[in-house]
Formats: C-alpha cells, sequence, structure tokens
C-alpha cells in the first residue's frame, strides 16, 4: 500500500469512526438528559428539549427529526398545549409516510453506509406501536379541545393501524428474512477463495449465549393480534361517549368487547355491558352519569446498549469471538402501584411494555444478523489488512472498536402501563385520587352537568404531582 | 474499499440534483383532471353529489303534486358527518348537492334551518333590524315569511380499507345520503355511493 493510499484510507476511517462514534456518544446523552428532566419534574425544560431535538424546519416550521417529534408531541400534550402537540404528531405522522414510502435506492443507499459504520446513522424507522399511539393522542388532544369531529378522524385512523400492524408484522417477518438471506449472501461474496463464513451458524451459536446471559425473549407474547388494548379501550369509550347514530354504539361494544377479551378487565366489562345493552335498545340518554379516571403510570421499557463476545464462524476451523453491541430491553418504575379514586382502585388496561417487548421480540433476530454479518465484514477487513499491511490493520481495529454501537433510539416518554377505574359521578363534583407513596392526595373537580366526565391522569415518577386532564362530555 | 463510499455518495448527489428539479406549478382543467389520489378529492365530492341529485330527482315519490304550476319542495340540507380517516370539510359535498338541486329547477334548498343551526343566520338578524331606528321599517323583513322545509337531507361518508394482496390497498368510501319527509318522518330517498380505489400498500391511506 502507498503512503497515498495509506493517508486515504487513515482519513476515511477517521471521518466515519468519528461520525459513528460521535452519533453513538450524542445518543447515549441525550437520553440520559432528557430522562433525569422528566424523572426529576423539570417538564418545561424536557419539552424544550425535545422541542430543539426535533429540529424544527424555519421555512416550514415543521419538526424534521422523527423521533423527537414524537417525544416533543407527547410532552406539549402533558403540558396541555393540545394545539401544538397535535401539531407536532401531525408532522410525525408526514414522516412516517416519508419512511414507509421512501424511495428504494435511497433506503438501499442508507443502508450500505449502516452496515459499514451502525444503525445509529441510519434515520429513525417508527414501530408500529409509535404510529397507533401517535394517532391515540391526536384523539385525546382534539377530545380535550371537545372537537369531537378530529377525534373520531383520528379514531378511525387508529383502527386502520391496528389493522395495518397484523398484515405488516406478518410482512416483515418475511422481508427481515429476505433481508438477512440478503447479508449472508453479500458477506459470502466478501470471501474471494475458501469457504464462506456460516452467518446462520454463528446466529445459532450467539443464541445460545445470549440465552445463557439472561437474554431469553421466549416469555415475551404479544397481545392477540398485536393489538394495543388501551387504544381498543379507549376507541370503545370514545364511541360510547359520542356516538352519532346506532352504528357508532354497535362500534363501541365490539371494540369494548374486544378490549375486554384482551385483557379480562372488570371496569371495560361493565363498559362492554352498557354498549351492549344500548345497542340492544336501551336509551343511551338514561345512562348514569360516570366518571372514568384513565392512569398513565410511569415510563416505558427503554432500550439499552450490552457489549458481549460473540462467534464468528468464519469456516468451520476458525471461529472468532469479537465484540459485539446489541440493544437490550431495561424496564423502569411504575409511579404508584395503581390509583386509588374514591375507594375504587385503577387496574390495568395496557400493558405497553407488553407491546414494546413484543415488537422488539420480533425485530431482535435481524438486529442479532445485521450485527454478526457488520462484525463478520469488519473482522474481514482487519484480517486482510493486517496481512498486507500491519499499521492498516490497526487502524482497522480502532475503526471496529470506534463503530460498534447499537442504536438504542426508542420513545422513551410513553408509559409503562394504562390503568382505569370508573365511579359514579359523585354529586359535589368533586374525587379525590390517592395512591400509597403519593405526596398529598389530590382533589379534582369535574363538571357534575356532564353525563360523562374522563379525568386522564399521567404520573412519570411518585417523585411529581401528577398531570391532570379532565374531558366532560 | 473507497469505491464503496463512492456508491452512496452517487445516489446522494443524484437525489440533489433531483430536488433540485422543484415541480412547477399549473392550471388543471377539472374535465381532463386524471390524476387520482387515495383521499377524497373535489373529482369524488362532484361525482357523488352528481349521483346523489339524478338519484333523488329521478324518484317518483320526490315530485310535488303542484309542480306543473310552479310548486317545489323545500329541502335543509344537515351537515354530513366525516366518518373516515381524512380531514376533509364535508361542506364540499354539501355546497355541491346544493347547487345541484337548485339546478333542477324542482327544489329548493332553505338556507335558514338546519339541523345544527342556519346555513345563513341573517334571515333571522335582519327581522332584529324592527327596533332600529336606523333602518326604513318598511323595508324590514317580517316574521311569519320564512319557508320551512318539507325535506331534510342527511348523511355519513365511511371508509374501508382491505389489503388486496402484498403490494395493494383497496379503500372504499361509502356515501351514504338519506332524504326525510318532515311531515311523515318517513325516508324517500336512500342510497349508498361507493366510491372505490386501488393503490399502493406501503403506507397508510391519509
Amino acid at each position: 500500500m502507498t503512503l497515498k493510499a495509506l493517508l486515504k484510507l487513515t482519513t476515511a476511517i477517521g471521518a466515519y469512526s468519528l461520525l459513528a462514534g460521535c452519533a453513538s456518544v450524542y445518543q447515549a446523552n441525550q437520553f440520559d438528559g432528557f430522562e433525569k428532566e422528566i424523572t426529576q419534574g423539570d417538564l418545561v425544560k424536557a419539552t424544550n428539549d425535545a422541542v430543539d431535538q426535533a429540529d424544527v424546519d424555519t421555512k416550514t416550521g415543521k419538526p424534521t427529526d422523527l423521533l423527537w417529534t414524537l417525544q416533543a408531541g407527547s410532552l406539549l400534550r402533558m403540558e396541555k398545549d393540545y394545539k401544538r402537540s397535535t401539531e407536532f404528531f401531525d408532522a410525525s405522522e408526514d414522516m412516517m409516510y416519508k419512511e414507509d414510502t421512501k424511495n428504494a435506492s435511497v433506503s438501499a443507499a442508507s443502508q450500505v453506509g449502516s452496515v459499514l459504520v451502525n444503525d445509529t446513522i441510519l434515520p429513525y424507522k417508527q414501530t408500529h406501536f409509535d404510529g397507533i399511539m401517535a394517532n391515540t393522542y391526536k384523539a385525546m388532544n382534539f377530545s380535550a379541545l371537545n372537537d369531537i369531529n378530529n377525534a373520531r378522524i383520528e379514531w378511525n385512523r387508529v383502527d386502520d393501524r391496528q389493522r395495518r400492524a397484523v398484515e405488516e408484522y406478518s410482512k416483515q417477518i418475511a422481508e427481515k428474512k429476505e433481508q438477512a438471506e440478503a447479508e449472508r449472501k453479500k458477506l459470502a461474496a466478501q470471501k474471494t477463495s475458501g469457504p464462506a463464513p456460516d452467518i446462520n451458524a454463528s446466529v445459532k451459536q450467539s443464541n445460545a449465549i445470549l440465552a445463557r446471559q439472561g437474554i431469553d425473549m421466549n416469555t415475551w407474547k404479544p397481545y392477540a393480534g398485536y393489538v394495543n388494548p388501551f387504544t381498543t379501550y379507549m376507541h370503545g369509550l370514545y364511541f360510547l361517549q359520542n356516538a352519532q347514530d346506532r352504528s357508532d354504539y354497535q362500534r363501541a361494544y365490539e371494540s369494548l368487547k374486544r378490549a375486554y377479551a384482551l385483557t379480562g378487565n372488570k371496569t371495560v366489562k361493565a363498559d362492554m355491558d352498557i354498549a351492549r345493552q344500548v345497542v340492544n335498545g336501551f336509551p343511551p340518554k338514561k345512562i348514569r352519569p360516570r366518571v372514568w379516571v384513565i392512569f398513565e403510570n410511569g415510563l416505558s421499557a427503554e432500550k439499552d446498549e450490552f457489549r458481549i463476545d460473540l462467534p464468528i464462524v468464519l469456516s468451520k476451523q476458525k471461529i472468532i469471538y469479537t465484540g459485539i453491541a446489541l440493544p437490550k430491553l431495561v424496564e423502569r418504575q411504575r409511579a404508584y402501584q395503581n390509583l386509588d379514586v374514591d375507594g375504587v382502585k385503577t387496574t390495568v388496561v395496557g400493558d405497553m411494555d407488553k407491546i414494546i417487548k413484543a415488537e422488539f421480540k420480533e425485530e431482535f433476530t435481524y438486529i442479532l444478523i445485521k450485527e454478526l454479518a457488520r462484525a463478520t465484514l469488519k473482522t474481514y477487513a482487519q484480517q486482510r489488512m493486517n496481512k498486507t499491511n500491519p499499521t492498516a490493520g490497526a487502524l482497522m481495529t480502532a475503526y471496529q472498536l470506534a463503530t460498534t454501537s447499537a442504536d438504542i433510539r426508542s420513545w422513551t416518554t410513553l408509559p409503562k402501563e394504562f390503568q382505569v377505574a370508573r365511579i359514579k359521578r359523585p354529586a359535589n363534583g368533586s374525587i379525590t385520587l390517592s395512591a400509597p407513596g403519593m405526596i398529598e392526595p389530590l382533589n379534582v373537580e369535574i363538571n357534575k352537568d356532564s353525563q360523562f366526565n374522563i379525568v386522564y391522569v399521567k404520573a412519570v415518577s411518585a417523585q411529581q404531582t401528577p398531570s391532570i386532564e379532565i374531558i366532560s362530555i | 474499499m473507497i469505491k464503496k463510499f463512492i456508491k452512496p455518495a452517487v445516489v446522494a448527489c443524484v437525489m440533489t440534483l433531483m430536488a433540485g428539479c422543484a415541480t412547477q406549478t399549473t392550471y388543471v382543467d377539472p374535465a381532463q383532471d386524471k390524476t387520482v389520489v387515495m383521499g377524497l378529492d373535489y373529482k369524488d365530492f362532484n361525482s357523488a353529489a352528481k349521483q346523489a341529485v339524478t338519484g333523488i330527482a329521478k324518484s317518483p315519490l320526490m315530485v310535488h303534486p303542484q309542480m306543473a304550476q310552479g310548486a317545489r319542495y323545500v329541502i335543509s340540507v344537515s351537515p354530513i358527518v366525516n366518518d373516515t380517516t381524512q380531514r376533509i370539510d364535508t361542506d364540499q359535498l354539501t355546497k355541491k348537492m346544493r347547487s345541484e338541486l337548485l339546478k333542477t329547477g324542482r327544489f329548493i334548498t332553505t338556507t335558514a334551518v338546519t339541523a345544527n343551526g342556519p346555513e345563513d343566520a341573517m334571515t333571522e338578524k335582519v327581522r332584529k333590524l324592527s327596533s332600529s331606528k336606523l333602518i326604513n321599517q318598511a323595508t324590514v323583513k317580517k316574521n311569519g315569511t320564512v319557508i320551512a322545509p318539507d325535506f331534510n337531507l342527511t348523511g355519513k361518508i365511511i371508509q374501508r380499507n382491505n389489503k388486496v394482496d402484498r403490494n395493494t390497498q383497496q379503500v372504499d368510501y361509502y356515501f351514504q345520503l338519506t332524504l326525510t319527509n318532515l311531515e311523515k318522518g318517513l325516508a324517500y330517498y336512500e342510497d349508498s355511493i361507493q366510491i372505490i380505489k386501488r393503490g399502493s400498500n406501503k403506507s397508510v391511506s391519509w
């Protein structure tokens, strides 16, 4: 290798290492600082940070970073800035659409780059539950503003996203397999002589090691049909409370029935029974006035990076253990076990962690294959260079170290779970929320003339006063 | 190795060049417009309104007994419920229907009464001028002259999405319309006009 070629290689490696290293470190710092702000109750700062990270285009006024747009949308909602929250979620939907319909050649070019570096340099690709929750929150935003017509549109979108999720899961699993096969072929093509590296053997051996390390996802099961039961429940509740005709009550009943089948929650069953009675002719105006308390509890599982030595099967005779960075899910705390609403306890109507785990589990096999392929490529390059030029080999080792990093991006402001309780509307229009560990009970004034009231509570941690919104119908 | 870096760079350059060629703004002749979108656009509203009014006009139940003497049925048009996934203004449909109903020469629509309040609040407001010193009282419209509607038109646009195959989805829109005889409380006209579209299944249809 000439000095000029070595210089070029050094520059390229340096630039890529810097890019990857910066992206990974930046990513870790971003999430750490942001989480501290949320858990310590500095919501204003957290919101401003999220809005900054969402990278609003000064010409269009629209955010451009999908993940941080979602984070900002949910925080703006917590701060009751519903209009702006919806604007952010609207922009997030536009970005999701662009990501879904991205030109294949652009996507392929990004993938080429990411194989050489790591996934942190790729744009954030939304999960199914991201889309479903964005529309759920938008529907709630519109309801909070008494705009039931636009809320209906968002619930219809939720319906369609849930339908698509089932189809997409099976499609994506097939696509991921195809992509994994393509990675394997690409890898085989790297070897000019002798047997190709056996990625399947690498994956098989790695899975056994990961299971021994406690990374076992076999017990993670999705809700049937990959449905988010909280969203389905709220969909049913919306149509029960805002029905314009008989078919709306039928829709309410179908959604509540489905949510009950998924969760076995007694409050959901009681709501389902009301919907059934109305479908069978009970006059809606005679439904007794009630108050629903919806409780967003704690923070959802987030991704963290872990590094592990996994086998790269270069040939039957040659197996090298190399450091690989993978994402793992780390559960976070509930704020409270549950809320007490004038003597009635809230119970779980949707486990967000379960939903996140199910999607992560489907994704993980592909991430593992991709990481092993990436490590194999880099190990190969390093070995080849070592033979011909030890300096270049050493540089390649440094490059491999610097670029080994897992993609740990996820929507971290989602709750760990959703709970619900329902009580009769109190005559004095006041309800009290309490919980073991809550600094002091909260008195909430509802509209005592409304047939239905929803008290929406979000508590990130026990150290903070929960945020509360009231929707009166 | 450098070769591998060149590929994404070339793709990036091509993309930049393409981005530079922005689409020019042009006029569209609605009669010649063949562009189809997955959502609902003006062509769909025009088509649904025309189909509905043709159906109403054809119905023997909608012939006024004194039509030969110039009598016309008065129809109120209530807001149409948007039960789709798109933020559309259903007034696009109701306005078109009002205009098509008037064009038949057999129906008149009222702007003074609809289920959600008047289309035009002035019919009521001008009567409040009877206490104004500014206004010539002889020109103030009298009470008891506004015509009550004979029929009311209500409706809903619903949407159903389905996968056709891996790459194609189908979106069915149903314009469900009902014309109620307000004296008898009976539906004199009902229809469900379908607009079906097929397109890419890569993403959502809105």
